[in-house]
């Protein structure tokens, strides 16, 4: 996106880079830090110290390690997450959008109905069915961005669909298909890439929610969620256990809403010039 | 302006009311960590459960402060000479809680009630064979074989006598709205929030100190801890040791309960746990000293046997101590084809179990083996992966609710039980078998600690579990609480004397 450099206030520039440092932490701090899940009974509970920079945790495992592997974790929910959402959810939006009819009335509806519910509840539902793992969480808090972004595309594609070049188009016997991909997803793109930064601070949540919660993931796996319920039972003994999970938690969404808001501005400014983002 | 002042005068005057009244020194307010569907005898699921029903509910024998079964509602109890037969006198003059007597009926609409329902505390009254009502206070029981333990069958919390009138007047609703004969009487219920039972004034004894008693939820640790030491309860149970020290920072006393027998049963039926030198290994990999020290602070004791010191007929039979050589020499000479344990854990059951069990698998892994280790939040669900047996480890606590080892061991050991409940670890041992069968049925107590003693032995050798510890639990009591008795094994307290 050239040009976004410029484009970007201030804040949205912080976003960026606070997610960059984040992506570069989780992909290269675990390196350089002792193994997250070695544990070690006889220093459990230990301040900052050279070995340990973060102290450890209730069973002496490094609590650096583990937050920087949390990372990992969260960053992969996160935008798992919003991935399956933003593919199935315009993928529904925009052809129900574009074709219409009685299609277009059951796939929003039940779309409707999805959004009925909290977030979590239907994080809670799936995982309840699916069982644990990983790949079960994503999906669980990838479902719930489902209608987000089918409502989007839909909307977007049904005033799209009247514009003289879709007409055009069609007349000059492009497919649907074609006309959905090379015409209406370009149009969209700038509204799906700010919704879909801030889904991914919403997923990240709603992960950590979740194995708060106890539900999803492995109480060895060090998810910030799992780390900050089970720290919660220590946290007038050894603060540390539930102050950086609970800032990493913080710094990450706040992180990508600020480059999320900060995408919106720059769209809309461009917008405001006549200009796409994309 | 002049609004304003009217306004927060009388603002101020209701927060002196409310800081002024005086909370009615006649109730006490007991905190406890989880609800439970039912008051019904016929299902006990939980300690806290036990706890609200002990006020409610008496019983022909009750427990003294060692768990050695004394009479409550009982005035006679004659035993014939070949030990089948008892023909028990109940006091008279006692009255359930809508005012019709408690008699021998009663009792015998107990014990047949139990069996009909088919809860799993039936095997109480398993040995019963025939049960007669001689007359109004004379009930003579008959048992297929000698069985000693009868008396702390009586005295369990599940034989709670209840007024048969009522039981037949509120059917599927009698759980809800028990109607006994102990010394408090069960006023209401409020789902989620807590369960109010009064004086009973018609009590046989001398009637409960407390006008009222409010049993109230709260699942959270914190909260307790914090409600306790804002005044706002009287007691609360199951703090966990960093709580408790803060509770007793504050001036208000901690009684610490040597509680639940914490282990991980071992799968017979599921290799590798099917080799015995598999199950020493994983006994000698863990640490459960340090265990005890760092993750529960000190609160616990390691587990030496697979009777606990409440129960009668403990032997402290020794502890596989800490060897990691010595686990990956057994480790090695078995040589089992897969090296992966599952290893199921509850949260927040019992004290830091989660904790515990990730430790655990940390040890394990060091050891050599590979650990699948699931966290199952809820209990229920828990049951449930432990039912269908894919497991090698699982957690359980046992308290030992009769205080006679026979209740125990044949529902964990017996091998008719192999693979339900309790013996999910399908452990199968006909000599063992044999030697609880002449166990249970032996007046001579010598004897059957002799044979109690030699089962305690074999059990610990075979290693049927990965043994840990005893668990300490804390409960915080303030001064308006004069009598406090403790019962080990089920983990709880009840606020009136024993019978004198």
């Amino acid at each position: 996106m050239p040009g976004l450099r410029t484009e970007l206030p201030l804040t949205g520039k912080i976003g960026l880079g606070v997610l960059l440092a984040l992506l570069l932490a989780a992909t290269f701090g675990p390196y350089f830090t002792p193994d997250a899940y070695d544990q070690n009974l006889a220093r459990s509970l230990e301040g900052p110290s050279a070995a340990h920079w973060l102290g450890t945790d209730q069973i002496g495992r490094d609590l650096l390690a583990r937050i920087l592997v949390g990372a990992r974790y969260s960053l992969l929910i996160g935008i798992g997450a919003t991935f399956f959402g933003v593919v199935i959810g315009v993928s529904i939006g925009a052809v129900s959008g574009y074709f219409g009819g009685i299609f277009e009335a059951a796939a929003m509806r039940f779309m409707d109905l999805l959004m009925v519910f909290p977030g979590i509840l239907i994080a809670l539902m799936v995982i309840a069915v699916a069982g644990d793992g990983l790949g079960n969480v994503i999906f669980a808090v990838g479902l719930r961005a489902v209608p987000v972004f089918a409502r989007l595309a839909q909307t977007s594609t049904h005033s799209i669909r009247a514009r003289e070049y879709i007409v055009a188009a069609r007349a000059a016997g492009a497919s649907g298909i074609r006309i959905l991909w090379s015409h209406v997803l370009p149009a969209l793109l700038n509204s799906l890439v700010v919704l879909a930064a801030l889904q991914v601070a919403t997923s990240i949540l709603i992960g950590a929610t979740l194995s708060f919660l106890g539900v999803g993931l492995s109480p060895e796996m060090p998810e910030w969620g799992a780390m900050l319920n089970s720290g919660r039972r220590y946290i007038f003994q050894h603060w540390p256990l539930v102050v950086f999970p609970g800032l990493a938690i913080m710094i990450t969404v706040l992180g990508i809403n600020l480059l999320g808001d900060g995408l919106r501005s720059a769209a809309d400014r461009r917008r405001d010039r006549g200009v796409a983002l994309a | 302006m002049k609004r304003k002042r009217l306004v927060s005068t009388a603002l101020m005057l209701g927060l002196l009311t409310i800081l002024t009244t005086p909370l009615r020194a006649e109730s006490l307010r007991i905190l406890l960590p989880s609800e439970f569907p039912t008051l019904d005898p016929v299902e006990i699921l939980s300690g806290d459960q036990t706890m609200v029903m002990y006020h409610i509910y008496c019983r022909l024998y009750t427990f003294d402060d060692k768990m050695n079964p004394v009479p409550e509602l009982l005035e006679k109890e004659d035993i014939s000479s070949d030990g089948l037969t008892w023909r028990l006198t109940l006091r008279k003059g006692a009255t359930f809680h809508d005012g019709t007597p408690v008699n021998a009926e009663a009792v015998k609409y107990m014990i047949e009630r139990m069996r009909a329902k088919g809860g799993s505390q039936r095997v109480l009254f398993a040995a019963i064979s025939d049960i007669k009502v001689e007359n109004d206070s004379t009930v003579v029981l008959t048992t297929a074989r000698p069985f000693p333990a009868l008396r702390n069958s009586l005295a369990h919390p599940n034989a709670g006598l209840l007024s048969p009138k009522a039981d037949k007047e509120l059917g599927d609703r009698y759980g809800v709205r028990p109607v006994s004969c102990g010394p408090y009487k069960f006023k209401e219920w409020e789902r989620g929030s807590r369960i109010v039972v009064d004086r009973n004034s018609a009590f046989y004894r001398e009637p409960g100190e407390f006008e009222q008693i409010i049993f109230q939820f709260v699942p959270d640790v914190a909260t307790r801890q914090f409600m306790m030491m804002r005044g706002e309860a009287d007691v609360a149970l199951r703090l966990g040791p960093a709580e408790a020290r803060q509770v007793k920072a504050k001036g208000l006393e901690i009684i610490s309960i040597n509680g639940r027998n914490i282990f991980y049963s071992l799968n017979y039926a599921k290799a590798p746990t099917d080799d015995i030198r598999v199950r020493q290994a994983i006994n000698y990999a863990v640490d459960k000293e340090t265990i005890i020290e760092r993750v529960l602070q000190g609160a616990g004791t390691p587990s030496r046997s697979v009777l606990e010191a409440m129960l009668w007929g403990h032997v402290p039979v020794g502890t596989y101590k800490y060897d990691p050589g010595k686990a990956k020499a057994l480790l090695k000479e078995a040589d089992p084809k897969s090296r992966t344990l599952v290893l199921l854990s509850p949260d927040n059951r019992y004290l830091l179990d989660s904790q515990v069990s990730q430790a655990v698998s940390g040890y394990l892994k060091e050891a050599g083996f590979q650990v699948d280790l699931r966290v199952i939040g809820d209990w229920a669900g828990y049951l449930d992966a432990v039912k269908r047996r894919d497991f090698n480890l699982y957690m359980l606590g046992w308290g030992g609710s009769t205080g006679d080892p026979d209740q125990v061991l044949q529902s964990v050991f017996n091998s008719k039980r192999a693979g339900q409940a309790w013996n999910y670890g399908s452990v199968s041992k006909p000599e063992i078998d044999k030697m609880m069968d002449e166990a249970g049925t032996t007046f001579d107590d010598a004897k059957r600690r002799a044979i109690y003693t030699d089962i305690q032995r074999r059990l610990f050798d075979d290693a049927p579990w990965l043994f840990m510890y005893r668990g300490t639990t804390f409960t915080a009591v303030n001064n308006k609480v004069k009598t406090i008795h403790t019962l080990d094994g089920p983990e709880f307290h009840y606020v009136f004397p024993l019978p004198k």
